[in-house]
């Protein structure tokens, strides 16, 4: 007797394990393979732009922490950058280089968060936890440099807001010395693993054109072979003093453009952050850490596009402003965004578990994605 | 079927053994609470870490379960969004009883900061009853543990059998 | 290439009349083209040599009021290659009787795929319709909302589906 088969509609719902937030894809599947993937995104959407036009600009600083939880530092330096480019606030040398500090500290402790859970949506739970152990370290640090774990609004206008508590430079060498052999341990745990380099060696491809033309930003586009950083090619801060690599994807590790190269750039991106930390704690100079003015922020009228690195790619804040207290119109452009629009293309013909594997190596996080 | 719900007398001999009856009863299900991952947004990261290494309410007999049917905890930690909503009463409905909610973080509790936005639920309870709510941005791992040890001298207070007082 | 350089060039590929060139303080440089040129223009700068704009940094839209009501949509293109980046913005009117017979544009996600998804959130934020596009609804929003929510006289509903929208105060 012919044996028939029908299609299945599967929802891969907003609420599913895997951590990467509120996400939804319709799928369309023969058994395991996917013909077609349809996302659904907007269950986290909570109106950040309508807000912007709502509040005055240091106000809204808390939220830009909310836009990408996990890298909270990055989002705000990309938004105080592009309020001080556009009033003219000069910011003082210490605290240049705190801000420098904080964001790569930022970007190791959210690139963990990804490979963590990149290990256990492919079915490795216990690197997880490797990973949110080394994250205690560091939400202990912040904690004592501004009191939150999580959403700082560690940022102001003209400087940061806290100054370095005593000891908290030594504090952090020790983090790095006790960091740097813990992710080779890392390495050697997950990294090499043989069942890992299975399931993702040569999974969801992407070529240099199609990250180029679908706007992938940051790992994802680098993995892909393309050598950009907006860290070296269009400084920002002080990196332009600093000395660091940028990793690339190579052939060295599986195709290149696939899963475990991008997996591979984020592990180097810690490597050079650490670096960038150590030269940071080096060269701190001493001096004031907040420019204040006492005057109520009133921007001249203007607009401009200001991009930044986050550890997602490249954070973008466009901002018209009229000459008033609060900006006219905010646009976020984010990584994770157009790391999502690409999904769809990508995951036909693929199955369901490299479907799992394709979105944790994007690292897309919800609230980037729907702002 | 015999309905004793509530019906047991609270005094003399039979009142001590079912009153006895309803203490162990409780002390099971408070040892075991097992919840549903329900993480929305940044307080999302901060279950998880509650549920790390440092802070380890599996000590309380927490667990975290990813289906409905098996958890008799939900904790909605993150913004609501009206997108969302339908899918959390689905969830909630879809749970057995005895059934706990907990609302972590402002943005459950109330709206949080984003009281200002268009597209936010103000308040987790517009949808389901909440038994805690505990507040932060993000709470921290020992105020949801702190809210998990309150929602357990909750449930040691419950009557099954032994009428209400 | 100067941003300079790049309209005058494109001056003479598209053709010079209804382009504006906006140089001013604290703005980039940035080009005015009317809807009908936005085509051209677009093939323009991905096709050609000199320029090869492969990237559409972002897309937004934007909602000026004032003297006179209008809608713009701003993109902001970059060329990994060659290094450089052009900004330019098409304005469209809205008039206050039937606006969405006029808030129509051409879509470029042929040419940028990336722009696929990004003008699908400025039809849901602003309702400028893309004409062309493949998979054109929501992005953001549910399918089922009424209004676009990034204009500056958008009003909140009541309730949605039976879920009001009130902010509680908090008791005395």
């Amino acid at each position: 007797m012919p044996l028939a088969t029908e299609e299945m509609i599967l929802n891969m719902g907003p609420h599913h394990p895997s951590t990467h937030g509120v996400l939804r894809f319709i799928l369309r599947t023969d058994g395991e393979v996917i013909y077609r993937c349809r996302p659904d995104v907007g269950f986290l959407h909570r109106g950040l732009e309508k807000i912007a036009e709502m509040v005055t600009y240091p106000q809204f600083m808390p939220y830009t922490d909310r836009i990408d939880y996990l890298a909270a530092m990055n989002c705000n330096l990309g938004y105080a950058i592009t309020v001080e480019r556009l009033g003219g606030i000069e910011v003082p040398p210490r605290a240049e280089y705190v801000r420098v500090m904080v964001a790569e500290l930022n970007r190791i402790i959210s690139h963990l968060i990804s490979v963590g859970t990149f290990a256990l949506d492919i079915g490795a739970v216990t690197p997880f936890t490797h990973a949110l152990r080394e994250r205690e370290w560091v939400n202990d640090l912040f904690e004592e440099l501004c009191g939150a774990r999580l959403t700082y609004h560690y940022f102001r206008f003209g400087g940061v807001a806290f100054d370095l508590p005593d000891g908290f430079l030594d504090r952090v060498t020790r983090f790095l010395d006790y960091f740097e052999p813990r992710l080779a341990q890392f390495n050697r745990l997950i990294s090499t693993n043989k069942i890992f380099k299975e399931r993702l060696v040569g999974v969801g491809v992407i070529s240099a054109e199609e990250a180029l033309g679908y706007a992938l930003v940051g790992p994802n586009l680098r993995a892909s072979g393309i050598d950009w950083d907006l860290r070296r090619d269009e400084p920002y801060a002080v990196y332009a003093d600093l000395e660091f690599e940028v990793p690339v994807g190579s052939p060295e590790f599986g195709e290149v453009g696939d899963c475990y190269n991008r997996f591979w750039v984020r592990i180097r991106e810690m490597e050079q952050s650490a670096r960038i930390v150590r030269q940071c704690i080096a060269r701190m100079p001493e001096g004031s850490h907040w420019n204040r003015s006492k005057k109520k922020l009133k921007l001249p009228p203007g607009e401009m596009y200001v991009r930044t690195e986050a550890p997602r790619g490249e954070l973008g804040y466009y901002l018209i402003s009229r000459g008033e207290d609060r900006p006219y119109r905010l646009k976020i452009r984010t990584g994770s965004f157009s790391a999502m629009s690409i999904v769809e293309k990508l995951a036909s013909g693929i199955m369901v578990a490299d479907l799992v594997a394709l979105i944790a190596s994007l690292d897309v996080i919800a609230p980037e994605i729907d702002r | 079927m015999l309905q004793v719900y509530n019906r047991m007398p609270s005094e003399g001999f039979f009142g001590a053994v079912f009153t006895r009856v309803d203490q162990a009863l409780n002390w099971f299900r408070l040892s075991s609470v097992w919840y549903l991952l329900f993480g929305l947004a940044c307080c999302a990261i901060e279950l998880m870490q509650t549920g790390g290494p440092r802070t380890d309410i599996d000590r309380m007999g927490s667990l975290f379960r990813a289906t409905p049917r098996q958890s008799d905890l939900m904790i909605v930690a993150g913004t609501l969004t009206y997108k969302m909503a339908s899918r959390l009463r689905l969830l909630y409905d879809q749970m057995a009883e005895p059934k706990y909610v907990i609302a972590m973080g402002s943005c459950a509790n109330c709206g949080g900061l984003f009281q200002l936005s268009y597209a936010v639920v103000k308040g987790v309870d517009k949808i389901v009853p909440v038994d805690v709510f505990v507040p932060g941005c993000p709470p921290r791992p020992e105020a949801l543990t702190e809210g998990i040890l309150k929602l357990q001298e909750k449930i040691s207070q419950e009557r099954f059998l032994v009428k209400k007082a | 290439m100067e941003a300079h350089d790049i309209y005058k060039k494109i001056q003479r590929i598209v053709g010079d009349g209804d382009l504006a060139w906006v140089e001013e303080e604290r703005r980039e440089p940035y080009l005015m083209v009317p809807r009908e040129k936005l085509r051209p223009l677009a093939i323009a700068l991905k096709r050609d040599q000199d320029f090869d704009f492969d990237t559409l940094m972002s897309l937004s839209g934007v909602h000026q009021t004032g003297d006179s009501e209008r809608m713009e949509v701003v993109y902001h293109l970059f060329s990994i290659r060659k290094r450089h980046r052009f900004t330019f913005k098409v304005e469209l009117d809205r008039p206050p009787l039937l606006p969405h017979f006029y808030l129509r544009l051409d879509t470029v996600s042929e040419i940028w795929p990336a722009a696929g998804w990004m003008e699908r959130e400025i039809y849901d934020m602003f309702g400028i319709h893309f004409v062309g596009h493949q998979d054109f609804r929501r992005l953001l929003l549910p399918p089922d909302w009424e209004g676009h929510p990034l204009l500056k006289d958008y009003r909140e509903p009541e309730a949605y589906r039976g879920i009001s929208t009130t902010r509680e105060q908090a008791s005395p």
